[in-house]
């Protein structure tokens, strides 16, 4: 005796329903990572123990690499003065 | 020309997956970062991909897909051998330092270049400095020599990089940053595997 099962016309539901739900939770880990993250950085007093040193000079150090660079000094030894600075002022 | 046109996109298409991490990773490098610097490292990131592409191609080897992640590009191909598989992984950082050729032009890029390069020739697996290595040793003292061997050479690496990086937040006094660095990375790069769990049998 030959039997057919039929499926009701649900398909895009199971779909939904088949899928891990491991990508959600990684979204909101990776979330509450970033927003963790920038809040630290921007926290008065944390982001000076992390990455201490003036910013600006930071900046300054970084185009006057840039400087060196197109002038025709040789790109290991404008970052090797770069971050030279970048001691200096830490 | 129009079809051979389509035809590269469709495959491109199928071949490549950018995956979410990478999109959150490019949106706070927006925020973070001066666009100048994000173009130059992305820039400087396509060609290094490029080369390890080109490399494969020469070794006639077939790629079948591509996924670009915030770790990198990670490409499915066919076996290699250890000579073969040596080229392709130093392909990466020596073919993109190229564009140091250029430094006049595009002097971000080749500090990128620069950095980019220098931290993948580092000899670490997955890295490409690291898997290069691993291959070539493994090519001239045999397989459990070669492997022995690039493990000590490994744990050597990641024991200077703990001590550069106490080096610089207690001599050099460069915050806790260098450390978070060194710290990120030994993570990243030497993680635990876990066994794999055990799937559910589905009987019909």
């Amino acid at each position: 005796m030959a039997y057919q099962m039929q499926y009701g016309n649900d398909e895009m539901l199971r779909t939904f329903q088949a899928q891990k739900k491991r990508p959600k939770k990684k979204a909101v880990l990776v979330f509450l990572i970033i927003v963790i993250v920038l809040g630290l950085l921007f926290a008065p007093g944390v982001r000076e123990q992390l990455i201490p040193g003036d910013a600006e000079v930071t900046k300054q150090a970084a185009d006057d690499m840039i400087l060196r660079i197109r002038s025709g000094e040789r790109v290991v030894d404008a970052f090797a003065q770069f971050c030279l600075e970048i001691i200096e002022n830490s | 020309m129009r079809s051979s046109a389509l035809k590269l996109l469709r495959t491109v298409r199928e071949q490549v997956s950018v995956s979410a991490d990478f999109y959150i990773g490019m949106a706070i490098a927006l925020l973070l970062l001066p666009l100048p610097w994000l173009c130059a490292w992305l820039l400087s990131s396509a060609v290094h991909e490029l080369c390890h592409y080109l490399a494969l191609c020469c070794c006639g080897c077939r790629v079948s897909a591509i996924h670009i992640s915030l770790k990198g590009a990670f490409m499915e191909t066919d076996r290699l051998s250890l000579g073969n598989e040596a080229f392709c992984a130093y392909a990466g950082p020596v073919g993109a330092a190229v564009l140091l050729l250029f430094a006049k032009q595009l002097p971000r890029t080749a500090v990128c270049v620069l950095m980019q390069s220098a931290y993948n020739l580092i000899p670490v697996f997955p890295l490409d400095g690291g898997r290069g290595l691993g291959c070539l040793l493994k090519r001239q003292f045999g397989e459990e020599t070669g492997k022995r061997i690039f493990s000590i050479i490994e744990a050597f690496t990641l024991l200077l990089i703990f001590l550069l990086a106490a080096y610089s937040v207690i001599k050099l006094g460069l915050g806790l940053l260098p450390a978070a660095i060194a710290v990120i990375f030994v993570v990243r790069h030497k993680k635990i595997n876990i066994p794999c769990k055990k799937k559910r049998l589905g009987l019909q």
